[in-house]
């Protein structure tokens, strides 16, 4: 027996090593991490519990039956991470440059069929040259296993995606398919097509880097939720987030003690008296959240609206506001739908959704109107429409127009709409409300500039408050700032048993 | 903040002072397309032209043949008109949105 023992260890051993030490080196020598190094670094102290590593492809064509590729390029398993269980996997790029073929993808599936049917959430790490060429139409059928899922898990299971080397190809469909998205300075690199099939077929000369970095991921395309400058800070990243969510669609995410906000953040003194005047609503978010604790989602990308999880009274929620710090906090195609994905997220996961509306409007553009703004702004309408778990909007400032109601109004099924006195809420801005209202008044008007502000005035004083609203009962109720927190936290407990039911159906049609 | 990026948006509601972003900057403006120029779509190789300057031509009549993506793509006049100059040869390589021919 003990002959065998040392045998199984022999071999153990050997396929730890992946492609062997001096591809090691190589992986070291450019700042990154082994995959099996990634892994400890992100579970628990020796949590982490591995399956298949005696797994072998299954290749005899160009010279492959001679080849040995350990644990066939992907460290899969289980382990947890703050005590909950989790599934993982690292696509190991010592060994053939991580490149997929059928059983390299059949033990990612394996554990995403455990994270499935054991429902709890999955971390895939990815780094990899690719397809493997040598398996042909089997490495293909491999990305699409994993792909089909994704999308099965998708609602059910939380599900990460780490970028810790090149992803390229279809292999990028597989991250954008998952809930988030983690990427590296430098390390990251995602595109279809990369630097080389562009300049070969287009001519056009690009780095790896300005293509597909980590930045272009995190500020131009959405595609990646939250940048890391390094490793470390990134998997510190991924410990936080999952803190915040549940293990899966049935489960509440676990309450931690409470705590008031920290009082640097005074919310009396955040806004600036002139509504056209900027502020950090990050700021407002700070002073309502439990221990001013705000974990920002898609920092970089549409920063005109801001996202992310915090706690009140120690239950997570889900904050949308809009950032009048950046293009005024206006609604545009890409800050609606990086809000339309997050409100769903949080409707799957029994997160409450909280609104922090202070928008002038949507942007004007020809690029925009093309762009489609139309649909993509439905996306939002489309969003918090069909969420059903709590919904809370603070309105603190400007509401005006399609703004108002996109932003969680009563009439999109908000439970709860708060107001600050501070709030404008009408159709338009009032300049452009009275222009329209007192058009003849003002060109008749023998003096039209006096009469234009004097209207604007009187508009303003009729309409751009919370009190006509209010008197219609689409405003529960106008508080002080200072009432904030005490106020949702109270709706929270309120819609604590919430049951809402929407008609049956397949699925529903949302514009994307 | 950095100072650069503060700029004042003017919306429908009125002017505010806000900070842009990079995206913001580097949109593109739109460009109103002239009728009169056939412009490539797509980058790649002229591999033949059919016509010559001066030739009167019918809608759809055939003018060149760009080669891309592995495809041959027949380029035709996009209206009744005539060719007012041609200013693509044969076999050379052309990059998205340049102009093949100028028609009156």
């Amino acid at each position: 027996m003990n002959k065998k023992i040392d045998e199984l260890n022999a071999k153990k051993n050997k396929l730890a090593l992946g492609g062997g030490e001096s591809a090691i080196e190589k992986q070291k020598s450019i700042g990154k991490l082994t995959a099996r190094e990634r892994i400890d670094a992100i579970l628990d102290e020796n949590s982490f519990d591995e399956c298949d590593m005696f797994v072998h492809h299954n290749v005899h064509d160009f010279g492959m039956e001679k080849k040995e590729l350990p644990c066939d390029g992907v460290i899969v398993g289980t382990g947890t991470i703050n005590g909950k269980a989790i599934c993982i996997y690292a696509q190991d790029f010592t060994v053939q440059g991580g490149s997929l073929g059928l059983m390299h993808a059949r033990k990612i599936t394996k554990v995403m069929d455990y994270s499935l049917k054991m429902r709890i959430p999955c971390i895939g790490i990815n780094d990899s040259g690719g397809a493997r060429i040598q398996e042909g139409v089997d490495a293909l059928a491999g990305y699409g296993e994993i792909f089909y899922r994704n999308t099965l898990a998708s609602g059910v299971v939380p599900q990460i995606s780490v970028i810790l080397g090149p992803c390229a190809g279809g292999a990028v469909y597989s991250p954008a398919l998952t809930d988030f998205v983690f990427v590296v300075e430098n390390t990251s690199k995602m595109f279809i097509t990369g630097p080389n099939v562009i300049e070969t077929v287009l001519g056009e000369k690009i780095s790896q880097e300005e293509l597909g970095g980590a930045k272009v991921h995190a500020e131009i395309t959405g595609n990646a939720h939250f940048y890391a400058k390094n490793e470390k800070e990134c998997f510190q990243q991924i410990q936080k987030l999952l803190s915040f969510l549940p293990a899966n669609n049935n489960e509440q995410p676990q309450p931690v003690t409470p705590q008031l906000p920290k009082e640097t953040f005074n919310i009396e003194n955040i806004i600036p008296n002139d509504p056209k005047q900027p502020y950090d609503v990050k700021e407002i978010i700070k002073a309502i959240a439990d221990d001013s604790d705000f974990l920002e989602v898609q920092a970089l990308f549409a920063p005109n609206i801001v996202i992310g999880f915090g706690r009140i009274e120690g239950k997570t929620v889900g904050f949308v506001a809009n950032q009048p710090l950046y293009l005024a906090g206006v609604l545009d195609c890409d800050s609606a739908d990086k809000a339309a994905r997050f409100i769903r997220f949080c409707d799957s996961f029994n997160i409450p959704i909280i609104t922090l509306e202070d928008m002038p409007g949507y942007l004007p553009g020809i690029d925009q109107e093309h762009a489609g703004v139309i649909r993509h702004g439905a996306k939002m309408l489309y969003a918090y429409s069909e969420a059903t778990v709590p919904k809370i909007t603070v309105i603190l400032r400007k509401a005006y127009g399609g703004g108002y109601i996109a932003m969680n109004s009563k009439h999109l099924g908000a439970d709860f709409v708060f107001s600050w006195p501070s709030a404008e809420i009408a159709v338009m801005g009032p300049e452009g409300a009275a222009n329209i209202i007192f058009k003849s008044d003002i060109s008749n008007s023998e003096n039209p500039t006096e009469t234009r502000i004097e209207k604007v005035k009187e508009y303003t004083d009729k309409f751009a408050n919370p009190y006509v609203a209010a008197s219609k009962g689409y405003i529960d109720d106008i508080i002080e700032p200072k009432e904030t927190r005490k106020k949702l936290a109270h709706a929270l407990l309120i819609s604590q048993s919430k049951e809402e039911q929407h008609p049956k159906k397949k699925h529903g049609l949302p514009p994307f | 903040m950095e100072k650069s990026n503060q700029i004042e948006l003017l919306l429908e509601s009125g002017r505010y002072n806000t900070y842009s972003t990079n995206k913001f900057k580097n949109r593109c403006s739109y460009k109103k397309r002239n009728e009169n120029e056939v412009v490539s779509e797509i980058p790649g190789t002229i591999i033949q032209i059919f016509v010559n300057e001066g030739e009167e031509l019918l809608k759809g009549t055939p003018l060149l043949i760009l080669e891309a993506m592995k495809m041959e793509n027949i380029i035709r006049m996009p209206h009744d008109g005539k060719i007012k100059r041609i200013t693509v040869e044969k076999g050379q390589k052309i990059g998205k949105h340049t102009v093949l021919m100028l028609l009156e």
